[in-house]
C-alpha cells in the first residue's frame, strides 16, 4: 500500500511529468527537503527527553500523578487524536494530488487539513480554559506542570505546522507548476505527520495510562 | 475512487480503530501492566503506520529509516519500562 502511495509520486518524476527544472529539487529520492528530516529528528529527541523527564517524575511521585490524571477528560484527548489523524490523512491526500498535478483536489485537501488542524487548536484552547477556570494551572502540582508543558510545546508545533500548511495552500495555484513546490508540500506534510505522531504518544501517556 | 486514495483512507480508518481500542483497553482492562502495555503497544503501531504510510519513511535514506523507526521503539520502551508496576 505504501508503494501505491509513493510509487505514484516517484513514477511521475521518472516519467518526466514534471518540468525538467524540477529534477534539481527532486534529486533527493525521499519526500521533502533534506533539512526537514534533520529538523524533525531534533524535535523528536526533544520530545523524547520531555517524556523521559515526565516519567522520572512520575516514578518519584506516583500518587500525585495518578490522582491528577483522573482530572483530565479523555474525550478531549480522543477528539484531538481524531482531529490530528484526519488532518494527517487530508495532507497526504493533498501531497498525492500535487504529485498528480491536480490543483483543485490538492487545494480542497489542504483546506480540509487546516480545518481539522483548526479544530484541534479550538479543542486544546477549550481544554486549557476549562482547566484554568477550575483552578488547575501549571503550578498546581508536578503532573500539571508537565501536562501544560508537554501539551503547550506540542501545541506550538501544531501552530507552526498550521502556518506552514496554510502557506502551501495559499501558494498552491501559483506554484504548483514551479520547481520545488512538491518538495515544499512534502516537507509541510512530513512536519504535520510528525506533530501527529508525537500526539499519538502524548495521548496515552497523559490521558489513558492509569485510568483503571 | 481511484486506487491511490484507498491507501491513506484505509490507514486512517485503521488508526481511528486502534485509537478506540486503546481507550477500550484503558477503561476495561483491570490489570494495570496489561492495559499499559496494550496502550503503548497500540501507540507504537499507530506511530509506525503514520511513519511508514504518511511520512513515507521507507522511501527515505537508510539512516533516516533506522533513526525514525528506532525512535518509535525507544519511546515505547521508555514509556512501558517507566510505568511497569504502576
Amino acid at each position: 500500500m505504501a508503494e501505491n502511495i509513493t510509487q505514484n509520486g516517484s513514477s511521475e518524476q521518472l516519467n518526466g511529468a514534471q518540468p525538467a527544472a524540477d529534477n534539481k529539487a527532486a534529486d533527493s529520492k525521499h519526500p521533502g527537503f533534506d533539512g526537514i528530516w534533520i529538523f524533525v529528528f531534533i524535535d523528536m529527541l526533544i520530545f523524547l527527553m520531555l517524556f523521559a523527564t515526565y516519567i522520572s517524575e512520575r516514578i518519584r511521585l506516583p500518587e500525585i500523578f495518578a490522582e491528577s490524571q483522573h482530572l483530565l477528560t479523555p474525550y478531549f484527548g480522543l477528539a484531538n487524536t481524531i482531529f490530528l489523524l484526519t488532518s494527517s490523512w487530508a495532507i497526504i491526500c493533498a501531497v498525492n494530488a500535487v504529485r498528480q498535478k491536480m490543483a483543485k483536489k490538492a487545494a480542497n485537501y489542504l483546506w480540509l487539513c487546516l480545518l481539522f488542524g483548526g479544530l484541534f487548536c479550538i479543542s486544546k484552547c477549550a481544554e486549557y480554559y476549562l482547566k484554568i477556570n477550575a483552578g488547575i494551572t501549571p503550578a498546581t502540582n508536578g503532573f500539571f506542570t508537565f501536562f501544560f508543558l508537554i501539551t503547550m510545546v506540542h501545541f506550538l508545533h501544531v501552530l507552526i505546522g498550521f502556518i506552514f500548511v496554510a502557506h502551501c495552500a495559499i501558494k498552491l495555484r501559483a506554484e504548483i507548476a514551479h520547481d520545488g513546490y512538491l518538495k515544499k508540500i512534502e516537507s509541510a506534510g512530513l512536519f504535520w505527520h510528525f506533530v501527529d505522531a508525537i500526539w499519538l504518544f502524548i495521548f496515552p501517556l497523559l490521558y489513558l495510562v492509569g485510568r483503571q | 475512487m481511484t486506487k491511490i486514495w484507498k491507501g491513506p483512507t484505509l490507514i486512517w480508518a485503521v488508526l481511528i480503530a486502534l485509537t478506540i481500542i486503546s481507550i477500550f483497553s484503558a477503561e476495561r482492562l483491570d490489570d494495570f501492566n496489561l492495559a499499559m502495555i496494550a496502550i503503548f503497544g497500540i501507540a507504537m503501531v499507530k506511530t509506525y503506520l503514520v511513519m511508514i504510510y504518511y511520512m513515507e519513511v521507507l522511501h527515505a535514506a537508510r539512516h533516516w529509516k533506522i533513526i525514525y523507526l528506532g525512535w518509535t521503539i525507544a519511546a515505547t520502551l521508555l514509556m512501558i519500562l517507566g510505568h511497569i508496576g504502576g
